[in-house]
């Protein structure tokens, strides 16, 4: 049979969570990475630790990998429930391999190759552990595709690095009985998969993983937090790495714990950070806007999930940014940034220090569900023209005579004493405050501190990456988003713009303030502008029609599933079609 | 960033701050401010490497009425502060301040986390049984059915609000140093506190600090304070908290224990963490910052 090699492909495991799904997915996707394609993961797993449908997918491509896609080219259901749920999404033309011994029915599907393969019972008697399913599974789909059975069991070694090597040689004996499988059959598709490229230096990554990553090149020193869904990941990989700097991490009793501790660090002079998801953030709030009044720098990750209350602990939403940008009571100056991609947590999140930093302000850095957990695979980045900054600390001069821990400067930014210098004593002062920290309540003074706290981050939008824009410059229609939706955005906008049509995008990485040349002046001149988000009522639309009152047409999508590619094309052909403004919750 | 110094001979006076207290004239938060001066002078301890943490309340503008570093922080989350601040820098003597309202409602949670962990701070309590800042409403540690502003119609029978004990609970959530002073009580308070500061761990310091304003126990304290028994031995658990959940007026040392600090447990886990710098996520950090020119 003839082989036709394909430039993007997906591969698809579904069945019940406890079963090996997810670590059959991460095989799957460590394999492709390493024989030199670029993927995406995502991966749809309960709120409960046993049982529940779960699924992983890997996208895969010689080219950037921009979102989920759409389609699955190869499905591997591991019982009836990964049929039922999953056999729809798989392409005219795909492959459906499955367990017959867990499946009673496979429904009618016109041009579909199938391929029944018994894992429970060839696992038993083939390698003799039940165990290795996961990888005997990956390896009939290896075996498949044709990757190289050397290459796969190298990859399975290093997923599995450390472990006992009985079963390291078992796993081994998996992958030659699954490839001894494969050959006996007869082969029924086409595609294969091609080697791109040998081993190089890249890392598989997960956005949570880059985040702290990121945190550690830009020398965190103080890390306090409080597990919660999809942020713990941050705490777990920051309690493993920073001891080994000499840095402090704790495990606080609750997120105002975390918060505190991690304000009461800044204000001995640390770089601090925490990370929670919407339920901890709002227990953070009046500690957060404290911070801000403080003028302590601070980075708080803020990984959304479906909310509000409880909500949707495992899927992910964009619908936190009210509370990043208006939490809190009073008027707390803060940044809000949101990276988009995972390669953009890593530099983001340098950013995000970067700028609490420089102003003494408090930073939420805003990711998600998806972007937390899915893995691509990065050449190992180089910090180039990125710097790592450092606060401004009171020098002798600034505390020879008078020091004044909130002075008016031309920055609006006052130099920081900490215990132990002389001459810096202040009282870091929540209740508002004269230059000195004394509390003072005249009209005059809260006006002119609320001015400072306010103006000195007024320019914080000006950092080399915070804005991205692709398509057209001056586009007829012109798409904003945020976050990891910016994906399927920029997949439907190539499309468009492929196709001749005048589209672009913007995706402003810092959503407090909003930049304004290059986005919010581009708003005011396109004529028309779409924002797609993963909320119900339209939040980064409220801050733009804010700053610019115009029409804005919206493509919002509550569904605990990202926005896909289609849905956003979908949009751009409506209004190119002219279809009024309105409200779309896909 | 240290500059830690030996200071020569401080006075109390060397420990006021700029500002003047906002007491009422007669409150008890003026004999724990006076105690605080004198122990520090005593000790010696620099006041720039000396830190005020506080929450809200009458007795949490303290940091203010001091010379030294501080910190006013939010309602309840003065502890939590605390904890950050002192292992950012263990060189420095982190003392946490408040009132009862602070300390065992809002902050009740972290009341007995700071203790388990035993960082080596300490945290003295002004307990009015009252909230004072806010005009007199019922406490935590208000005697049952006791009237107050929030609870007008409060008796033995239509209250069922046990107080809290602060002391007992301290012992039996891990604090390494528990005590009890009265603001009335000068010479022994100043003990307290020094002993308080000197204990290398996790030191709890209740003082009985009457509200002239609002809930007046002056005359109940007086009555009935009385020290420790001299054979109560402190490091006797059992025999502390027995003498802790007896009669409310009683001063001294119910309890005090060596244990690892959380600044010493936190020390040892670098030295043994530091080993792997060339594995996993902190070397690829390691790496990064190396090519960048970083240290
Ligand atoms: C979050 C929050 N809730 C309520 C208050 C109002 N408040 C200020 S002080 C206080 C109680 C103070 O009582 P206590 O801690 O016993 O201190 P005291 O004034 O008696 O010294 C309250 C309820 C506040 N500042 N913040
Ligand atoms: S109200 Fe009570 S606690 Fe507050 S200052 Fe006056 S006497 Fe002291
Ligand atoms: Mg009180």
């Amino acid at each position: 049979m003839r082989c036709k090699p394909i430039p993007s492909f997906t591969f698809r495991v579904a069945g019940e969570s406890g079963e090996g799904v997810i670590s059959a997915g991460e095989i799957a996707t460590l394999a492709i990475s390493d024989i030199g394609f670029n993927v995406f993961t995502f991966e749809s797993y309960p709120a409960e630790i046993k049982g529940g449908h779960c699924w992983y997918q890997v996208r895969a491509s010689n080219e950037e990998v921009l979102s989920a896609g759409s389609a699955v080219d190869v499905l591997c259901a591991f019982n009836q429930e990964g049929i039922d749920k999953h056999l729809g999404t798989v392409r005219p033309g795909g492959v459906l391999i499955y367990d017959p011994g867990q499946v009673k029915e496979v429904p009618e599907k016109p041009d579909l190759t199938v391929y029944e393969i018994d894992f429970d019972r060839l696992v038993k008697e083939k390698v003799g552990s039940p165990k290795s399913k996961n990888v005997f599974a990956v390896a009939c789909f290896a075996a498949l595709y044709d990757l190289p059975a050397d290459s796969l069991k190298k990859t399975v070694r290093k997923k599995f690095k450390g472990k006992n090597p009985k079963i390291l040689d078992k796993n081994d004996e998996a992958v030659d009985a699954a490839y001894a499988y494969i050959a006996s059959i007869p082969r029924q598709h086409e595609d294969t998969l091609q080697v791109q490229g040998e081993d190089d230096d890249r890392v598989l990554i997960n956005g949570n993983d880059a985040i702290a990553l990121g945190a550690l090149v830009s020398g965190v020193e103080f890390f306090a937090g409080y597990p919660i869904t999809p942020a713990s990941s941050i705490l777990e990989a920051l309690a493993q790495e920073m001891p080994k700097f000499g840095n402090t991490i704790i495990q606080a009793e609750d997120e105002i714990a975390a918060i505190s501790m991690c304000v009461g660090a800044s204000y001995a002079g640390k770089k601090a950070m925490t990370a929670t998801s919407g339920p901890g953030l709002s227990l953070m709030q009046e500690m957060f806007g404290h911070a801000s009044t403080l003028e302590l720098p601070l980075v708080v990750v803020d990984a959304m999930r479906g909310g509000p209350s409880t909500g949707l602990p495992t899927k992910p939403e964009q619908s936190d940014l009210n509370q990043m940008v208006y939490g809190s009571h009073g008027e707390a100056s803060r940044i809000v940034i949101a990276p988009a991609g995972v390669r953009d947590c890593f530099f983001q999140t340098i950013w995000a220090f970067n700028l609490a930093e420089r102003y003494q302000v408090p930073v939420v850095l805003a990711t998600d569900h998806a972007l937390a957990n899915r893995r691509e695979n990065l050449v190992l980045p180089s910090l180039g023209e990125t710097p790592v900054e450092s606060r401004l600390f009171a020098s002798e001069e600034d505390r020879a005579e008078d020091y004044k821990r909130y002075k008016f400067t031309d920055t609006g930014v006052s130099p920081q004493a900490i215990p132990g210098m002389k001459g810096g004593m202040h009282v870091a002062e929540g209740l508002e405050h004269n230059e000195k920290g004394d509390p003072t309540y005249t009209g005059e003074n809260h006006t002119a501190m609320m001015a400072k706290r306010m103006g000195k981050i007024a320019d914080a939008w000006k950092y080399p990456m915070a804005l991205e824009a692709f398509g057209d410059e001056n586009p007829d229609v012109l798409v904003v988003t945020w976050g990891s939706s910016k994906g399927p955005v920029k997949e439907a906008v190539q499309h468009m713009v492929s196709e001749g049509k005048s589209v672009g995008y913007l995706v402003p990485k810092i959503l407090n303030p909003l930049p304004r040349e290059g986005f919010l002046d581009k708003i005011a001149a396109a004529k028309e502008v779409v924002v797609v988000e993963m909320n119900y009522t339209g939040q980064l639309e409220g801050l733009l029609r804010k700053e610019h009152a115009r029409d804005y047409h919206r493509l919002n999508k509550v569904h605990g599933t990202p926005v896909s590619w289609l849905e956003v094309l979908e949009k751009l052909e409506e209004i190119e079609a002219g279809v009024p403004k309105k409200e779309v919750h896909a | 960033m240290s500059e830690a110094t030996t200071t020569p001979a401080l006075k109390p006076k060397d420990y006021k701050g700029r500002l003047p207290p906002v007491w009422c004239p007669g409150c008890g938060d003026f004999g724990v401010l006076a105690a605080m001066q004198r122990a520090l002078a005593e000790l010696a301890i620099a006041p720039e490497d000396t830190v005020f943490i506080s929450g809200i309340g009458c007795s949490s503008r303290f940091p203010h009425f001091m010379n030294a570093y501080g910190f006013h922080s939010c309602h309840g989350r003065a502890l939590p502060v605390a904890v950050g601040a002192k292992l950012a820098q263990p060189e420095r003597t982190v003392i946490t301040v408040g009132g009862d309202g602070d300390g065992m409602a809002i902050g009740g949670g972290h009341f007995l986390h700071a203790a388990r962990r035993n960082p080596d701070i300490t945290y003295v309590m002004m307990d009015n049984e009252i909230y004072g800042l806010t005009k007199g409403q019922a406490s935590p540690t208000s005697e049952l059915g006791l009237k107050t502003k929030s609870t007008p119609f409060s008796n033995e029978e239509t209250s069922s609000d046990t107080p809290l004990n602060p002391l007992a609970l301290a012992i039996m959530a891990g604090a390494t140093f528990v005590a009890r002073g009265y603001s009335g009580k000068m010479k022994e308070l100043v003990e307290l506190t020094k002993q308080a500061i000197e204990h290398e761990g996790y030191a709890f310091l209740q003082v009985i600090s009457p509200c002239v304003t609002f809930h007046d126990i002056y005359e109940r304290a007086r009555a009935q304070q009385k020290e420790l028994v001299p054979e109560h031995d402190p490091s006797d658990k059992v025999a502390a908290i027995t003498a802790a959940m007896g009669e409310p007026f009683i001063t001294g040392v119910f309890y005090q224990e060596q244990r690892t600090t959380l600044e010493g447990a936190q020390a040892n886990l670098v030295k043994s963490a530091e080993a792997g710098l060339d594995r996993g996520m902190a070397a690829t950090a390691a790496a990064i910052r190396a090519e960048a020119g970083l240290q």
